[in-house]
């Protein structure tokens, strides 16, 4: 089963990598870089912020998928997966992308008026970069994933001055995590299973959210969340920035967003924006490069979103019914920052249907 | 305003305390983006440059210089077939059955199965024995009753002893031959010795009967090399079996023809870089992460190198046969490139104790680098060279101009 998240992969560059996919993210949450902790307004929001739980009208079974459908990575992929790998296939990868990544997730989730439960049985991360072409070094982070999560939520505060709420998600996870580096020649003599050994790790973690709404319209909306508490896959800061180890980051480890939003409701639909701030841990240092301007427009089931960040854009629209869903993103990534300039168009999809 | 002064407060103090990951803070990162691009001059412009290395520095800065030496051990992963290149992701689980391919490269008999090779050969012999005996013109022990009949060497039929006489005498030479046979000295000297073995009996059954072990001992001699021919192999420039391991030599370079026109052909120059590219190879063969890729890595660049030397001896674009491999072959280019070839088999057999390998194929390919390292001289004298050179045209002459 290993072999699947090997394949599909990626080659990626060392050091930190930014994902536009991550585990149970929603349309808004991709097409807007996680930038959506104040869009209250919208439908689906409470994987944006579990705060905002008490604002979802939504109820039912529902189940989707999302995953990066088009691009090189997925080109890479695919060669990977169903074709001998070649030399000049991979003097290619060299010359031209030696970083590939992939990321896929899926979900089954139960939404009730008290409580969300969702279980997602797959949840893909991938990370490949060769390097070194005079003795080929391959640098992987594949995590393969699944989870049961909890959510739900209330409000706190709702007077003419202020509307506040609170929400948290608890998650069981079982990781099947790789994350290191490992040598071509070493396929030579020894089994890939002794090489690409995979980690195993199960345990409770969760989200922690809360949204401010003041009723003076010139002060933003606020969210606070904090994302993974309790994780077991917090990246050392030397392996950050080796060129050799690939790390996720904002996407499994224990770390925390801040939004500042605005929103505007009108006849002709709702206008959402806001302004992300990542932070390291528990609000520790800003992630100034990581910080990302989301906006967001709501008309009836029809959603629009597109976003902006030093190293990632999107744009995205996603057509619903009370059947289903389906979400179209386009993307433009520097994954690895400011290590390489090397980039990524991608396209994506996520659909959603009611059971 | 209090509000708008509030939140550009927030943000100040937020923005206060920023995270970035740049790529200054990793040195490496410029080497590994030129290593990528192929920028090898400026990865060893910048890597000679510092006061130290770490072990993985000493890494890129070694596969720098092998390709700046001309040597692409990347194109040559796949014609060392290792099974990544041949079978799809799906496969890999399974690439393990095919291990060690670089030893392919070092073809030796030692790639033979021994045992199953050696029983064949003894069933060989056996059906064979009564032919073999009949073309050598060898006899063996006769019993008594076949001493009868009158076909032995020289004495004609045995009248003049009794049976028991003919069985003890029998069984006296007999305690002998096999005393002889056991010991390890050259078949002239145990032919001696079974010779000089006194007999009770002075008459001419004494010499028939020794005459016979005589020949058993030449039967097991050569039944000895037929099944051993390893043991046997112990070549050096002054002995006879040279010729042997030659004709050995021929056919593995034979079959190698098609992976030798694949090779680089390595300048003086970058015979230069590869032997810098080799020795932070060896700096670094200590280190537990990379003792593996230094081990296989110097073990393809000195084969580059040495096959890199050894092709030049051919023509390789006009060879059709093995018979045109070894009548072309120019015995100058070995002798001129004696030093290094020297330097490379050394330098071989050094890192292979070094790292104590401990997988008995690497063992084999050890013991081979070491039994040659024995015998190779520091240099070639005179003599040595001509006798070389004689040897290889002895050989061609036999064989290149007999119609």
């Amino acid at each position: 089963m290993w072999i699947l998240f090997l394949l599909f992969p990626i080659m990626t560059w060392a050091f930190p990598v930014l994902h536009f996919i991550k585990p149970e993210s929603n349309f808004t949450q991709i097409a807007t870089l996680d930038s959506c902790g104040t869009f209250a307004q919208g439908t689906d929001m409470v994987g944006c912020n579990p705060a905002l739980f008490p604002y979802q009208k939504d109820q039912g079974l529902r189940a989707g998928l999302s995953t990066i459908t088009d691009g090189e990575s997925v080109e890479v992929g695919q060669k990977l997966l169903f074709d001998p790998i070649k030399e000049e296939f991979l003097r290619k990868i060299f010359e031209r992308r030696s970083f590939n990544s992939w990321g896929a997730n899926s979900y089954i989730q139960l939404r009730t008026g008290s409580f969300y439960v969702s279980y997602d049985p797959l949840l893909v991360n991938a990370d490949v970069f060769v390097i070194n072409p005079a003795s080929p070094e391959v640098a992987m982070s594949l995590i393969k994933s699944n989870r049961l999560n909890l959510t739900s939520g209330m409000e706190l505060v709702n007077n003419g001055i202020l509307k506040s709420s609170i929400g948290a998600k608890v998650y069981y996870f079982r990781n099947e995590v790789y994350q290191d580096s490992f040598f071509i020649s070493q396929l030579t003599s020894q089994n890939v299973k002794e090489i690409i050994k995979f980690k195993k790790q199960n345990g409770v973690a969760g989200d922690i959210g809360t949204y401010f709404q003041f009723q003076n319209a010139w002060v933003p909306k606020f969210s606070f969340i904090l994302k993974n508490l309790n994780s077991t896959l917090n990246a050392k800061e030397e392996d950050l920035i080796s060129e050799n180890q690939m790390r996720p980051i904002l996407l499994n480890e224990f770390y925390s967003r801040a939004g500042l939003g605005y929103d505007w409701r009108g006849e002709w639909g709702i206008v959402n924006t806001e302004l992300g701030l990542p932070f390291r841990r528990a609000f520790e240092e800003l992630y100034t490069d990581y910080m990302a301007l989301s906006l967001g427009y709501t008309l009836s089931r029809f959603t629009t979103s597109l976003s902006y960040s030093k190293y990632q854009q999107v744009f995205g629209f996603n057509f619903g019914s009370k059947l289903a869903s389906i979400g179209i993103f386009y993307g433009r990534s520097q994954p690895l920052g400011d290590f390489s300039t090397q980039k990524d168009n991608v396209a994506g999809i996520r659909i959603e249907v009611s059971l | 305003m209090l509000y708008r002064t509030l939140t550009a407060v927030m943000l100040v103090a937020l923005v206060g305390c920023e995270k970035q990951y740049k790529k200054s803070q990793n040195d490496d990162v410029a080497v590994v983006q030129n290593l990528n691009t192929g920028s090898y001059g400026e990865v060893i412009s910048e890597l000679t440059g510092r006061s130290s290395l770490t072990p993985r520095e000493k890494y890129y800065l070694a596969g720098a210089y092998s390709r700046s030496g001309g040597v692409d051990v990347f194109s040559l992963y796949s014609i060392m077939e290792i099974q990544l290149f041949h079978k799809n992701a799906l496969e890999w689980s399974d690439l393990s059955k095919d291990k060690n391919p670089y030893l392919k490269f070092m073809k030796t008999q030692e790639g033979v199965d021994q045992k199953a090779r050696k029983a064949k050969r003894e069933k060989k012999w056996e059906a064979n024995l009564p032919d073999i005996i009949r073309v050598q013109n060898l006899s063996t022990v006769m019993t008594y009753d076949e001493m009868q009949t009158g076909n032995t060497r020289m004495s004609g039929p045995v009248t003049a002893v009794s049976r028991e006489q003919f069985e003890q005498l029998e069984s006296d030479l007999r305690v002998k031959y096999l005393e002889i046979g056991k010991l390890e000295i050259s078949l002239d000297e145990k032919l001696d010795k079974m010779f000089e073995t006194p007999c009770v009996l002075k008459n001419n059954l004494c010499y028939e009967l020794k005459y016979q072990f005589i020949d058993t001992l030449i039967l097991d001699d050569m039944r000895d090399r037929y099944l051993n021919p390893e043991k046997h192999n112990d070549s050096t420039f002054s002995d006879e079996q040279w010729e042997m391991t030659l004709m050995s030599v021929l056919w593995n370079t034979y079959e190698t023809i098609p992976l030798m026109r694949k090779m680089p052909t390595l300048t003086e120059e970058q015979q230069n870089e590869v032997s810098k590219s080799l020795d932070l190879y060896s700096e670094i063969i200590d280190n537990d992460k990379f003792k593996d890729v230094s081990l296989k890595n110097i073990a393809i660049l000195s084969g580059v190198s040495l096959i890199s030397l050894y092709k030049e001896s051919f023509d390789l674009e006009s060879i059709n046969s093995i018979q045109d491999l070894y009548c072309d072959f120019n015995p100058e280019v070995l002798m001129k490139n004696y030093g290094l070839i020297r330097k490379r088999l050394i330098f071989l057999s050094e890192m292979a104790q070094k790292v104590d390998v401990l997988d008995p194929e690497y063992d084999q390919y050890r013991s081979k680098i070491e039994d040659i390292k024995a015998k190779l001289p520091e240099s070639l004298d005179i003599q040595q060279q001509e006798h070389y050179r004689q040897s290889v045209k002895d050989f061609q002459l036999s064989r290149c101009f007999n119609g």
